[in-house]
């Protein structure tokens, strides 16, 4: 099985999937810096408008244009990479313009569709649509020669998996004979039975809606219908792609029990999907010492230290003893947490995938060099 | 005096992923439930991190009485569930909502609908704030709390009965939008609440979720709540002297110790930068809630719960204060 280094110099595809948080643009900015060490020509494409991120990489802003960080920048910071970075970010409209004017036949076609009021709403903010352009981002990139590996930061979705299936939604609409006869026959007088004017369905339909809200609707599907093969085409070079053996999904969880219990699932879901899981990434992990005892032993041992080392402060020894007892214990708690869930993690995914733990960093990742001490962590000897 | 939260029915609670929405939305409705208050937590389209919480199962899309000896319920809307009832409300046959939704077309139609699901659980969330009655005509639920999603989904979720009034200004489905949009911008019946960790991003994506709520969602706004804050421990740390004497440890159990306290320390630091930034930017009243060593359990909500109305009550003592002054 490969390291996660070793996905890195060989795939072309890593995909950073999991829930919100955990740290997936984190990971995703860091696997593009250890691709960068190696010599591989890497995109990071993010959906995160994070502009500490955009920072932490040297970059003023980050939008939908390919920025590149060179090996310079790197060096300024320390940091030796055999080739330059790219990162850019997903603009989710821009990106649905230039999707509907690639599958359109025509300028007239494109125009018509473009100034539909549906049009406006779909492209936009609303949820599903992210996940969508996002893959088809993914694919222009990795298909356009200009990168020997692309790294997806993929939006925080509540489920996980939403936005993979969002192409198979469209292509299972697109694809359906009975919807494309629909469309086809959108004009009143044509339109199938059950569509018809007065008929129960749309008698029905008038209940939640204005007829002339769906005839409009109809009306911008028959617009659409022209692109249509063009989508469902696309969606399935996409599907191909994501589980072809160019591609390998990096899961990332915090570390914490229910994160890594989710990353269980997601992993169980993904490989049963067909998905080719790479590794998991278990984040922010406690780098504590765990003292596992008691609280009164570690104030004994903080007095012994001080009444050894800080003679000049006997009248404080108490308070002071108390408080760095307490609080390293606190501490130790979560590192006893931690390598519990640590533990489980390893049982659970056994020779499944790889799991790399990333530390949590006594302050958070926010330079090239930090960047790159989480990208040590992730292709280090010392992961399982 | 109970703290505001209680002013009005629907608690929206967001906030950027993984911060403890789902935990501050268990505490807040622990502390309604507490006051006698019939409160109901609703999911929306999540796992069921509540019940594994409250050690009860919520996962279910009818309320569940989640605790014997308070009235809290849970439920977890899910989009097909929603939109059963949502046709059958609105075509009263199942036969006629059979016709019209489980055909075939229709079905693939609306899964590509954008937004139709997270409209289908605002819609019901909002029926049981406005529609829900008792016998004696008086609302179901004294208090909602909604467990929204992460920023990104969660404004868009917001957003969208002005996106639908945009798109089809006419009809029954505009008629329910707009009663959705009035809802979620009255300042009487609606607050969104905000849960950060006092980090960096987390603290920057809360700044601006309030900002938009404002600018953007126009949508009144609660509390910010600044979760998992490292307790200050009893005593006095002295961070110099503890890393004069760090290297001076003698043995494994004495470096553990220091290592740990100085990381404890420079943890809490960092966090005290961050929580002064939202002091100084942060347009809510904030209520500071600790962070907590052992598991998140029944026991460890009731005391979040405590503390998150102490800080909402002592917020809402400085405000009226400085609104006096002012
Ligand atoms: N190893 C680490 N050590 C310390 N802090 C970290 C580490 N990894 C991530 N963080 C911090 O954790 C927070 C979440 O990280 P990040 O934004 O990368 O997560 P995400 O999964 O992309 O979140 P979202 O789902 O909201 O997009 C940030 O404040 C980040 O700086
Ligand atoms: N005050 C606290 N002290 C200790 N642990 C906490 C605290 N608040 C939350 N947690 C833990 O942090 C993790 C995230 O909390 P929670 O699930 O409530 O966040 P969320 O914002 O709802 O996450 P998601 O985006 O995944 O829905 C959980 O493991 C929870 O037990
Ligand atoms: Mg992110
Ligand atoms: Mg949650």
């Amino acid at each position: 099985m490969d390291s996660l280094a070793g996905l890195i110099g060989s795939r072309r595809v890593l995909v950073c999937i999991g829930t919100g948080g955990v740290g997936k643009t984190t990971i995703s900015a860091a696997l593009g810096v250890a691709a960068a060490e190696q010599g591989r020509r890497a995109l990071v494409l993010t959906v995160d408008p994070a502009r500490r991120l955009a920072n932490a990489l040297g970059l003023a802003t980050l939008d939908e244009h390919v920025r590149r960080i060179e090996p310079a920048t790197f060096a300024a910071e320390g940091c030796t990479v055999a080739a330059p970075l790219d990162a850019a970010m997903l603009d989710v409209k821009r990106m649905f313009d230039r999707v509907v004017d690639r599958h359109s036949p025509s300028a007239a076609v494109r125009d018509r569709i473009l100034a539909h009021p549906f049009y406006r709403q779909a492209s936009t903010a609303l949820a599903g649509s992210q996940e969508y352009m996002a893959m088809e981002r993914l694919f222009e990139a990795a298909t356009s020669g200009d990168h020997d590996l692309v790294v997806l930061d993929t939006p925080p979705a509540e489920h996980a998996l939403d936005f993979l299936e969002s192409p198979n939604r469209l292509v299972d609409l697109f694809d359906s004979p009975a919807f494309r006869i629909l469309v086809a026959r959108a004009s009143t007088r044509g339109r199938a039975s059950a569509f018809r004017p007065g008929s129960l369905v749309m008698r029905g339909l008038s209940r939640f809606t204005s007829g002339e809200m769906f005839s409009s609707l109809l009306e911008f599907f028959s617009d659409m219908s022209a692109t249509f093969d063009g989508f469902v085409e696309r969606a399935q070079q996409v599907s191909a792609l994501l589980h072809g053996p160019d591609t390998a999904f990096v899961i990332v969880a915090a570390c914490e029990a229910g994160s890594a219990r989710r990353a269980l699932a997601l992993h169980r879901h993904l490989t049963g999907d067909g998905y080719p899981v790479g590794a998991l990434v278990l984040n922010r992990v406690a780098p504590y010492a765990a003292i596992r005892s008691d609280l009164e032993p570690a104030i004994e041992d903080a007095r012994t230290l001080l009444r050894r080392e800080a003679k000049q402060h006997r009248e404080r020894h108490k308070g002071l003893a108390h408080a760095w007892a307490t609080s390293a214990h606190h501490l130790s708690q979560i590192a006893a947490q931690d390598a519990d869930v640590v533990a489980s993690c390893r049982a659970g995914f056994g020779a499944a995938a790889r799991v790399a733990l990333v530390p949590r960093l006594a302050d958070e990742p926010d330079s090239l060099r930090s960047l790159a001490d989480v990208a040590r962590f992730l292709t280090s000897a010392g992961t399982s | 005096m109970r703290s505001e939260l209680f002013q009005r029915r629907f608690a929206i609670v967001s906030g950027k992923g993984g911060v403890g929405r789902s935990t501050v939305a268990a505490a807040l409705g622990w502390v309604a439930a507490r006051y006698g208050l019939k409160t109901c937590i609703v999911q929306l389209n999540a796992r069921d991190d509540l019940g594994r919480m409250v050690g009860a199962s919520s996962d279910c899309y009818h309320p569940v009485r989640l605790l014997p000896d308070l009235p809290l319920y849970g439920c977890t809307l899910r989009p097909p569930e929603a939109l059963r009832e949502y046709g059958e409300m609105k075509l009263r046959f199942r036969a006629l909502h059979n016709l019209v939704f489980e055909n075939d077309v229709m079905r693939r139609l609306l899964r590509m609908v954008p937004g139709m699901n997270e409209m289908l659980m605002l819609g019901k969330a909002w029926h049981m704030e406005a529609a829900d009655k008792d016998a004696s005509g008086r609302p179901t639920w004294d208090l909602l709390v909604i467990d929204a999603p992460a920023t990104g989904h969660g404004v868009s979720l917001l957003r969208l009965p002005q996106a639908i009034l945009d798109a089809v200004p006419f009809g029954p489905m505009a008629d329910d939008a707009r009663a959705m949009r009035d809802l979620l911008a009255d300042p009487r019946r609606t607050a969104l609440h905000v849960v950060t960790l006092p980090q960096e991003l987390p603290v920057n994506e809360a700044l601006e979720l309030c900002e938009q709520a404002r600018s953007v969602l126009s949508v009144p706004t609660g509390y910010l709540f600044v979760n998992m804050m490292l307790p200050r421990v009893q005593g006095e740390s002295d961070r110099r002297l503890l890393r004069e004497i760090a290297d001076r440890a003698e043995n494994a159990a004495e470096r553990d110790l220091v290592r740990n306290a100085l990381a404890y320390e420079h943890w809490r630091a960092a966090q005290q930068v961050q929580l002064q930034r939202l002091k100084r930017q942060a347009p809510l009243p904030l209520v500071e809630l600790p962070h907590l060593f052992a598991p998140i359990d029944r026991a460890a909500i009731e005391r979040l719960g405590d503390l998150a109305e102490a800080g909402m009550q002592a917020a809402d003592v400085h405000r009226s204060g400085t609104e006096a002054i002012a």
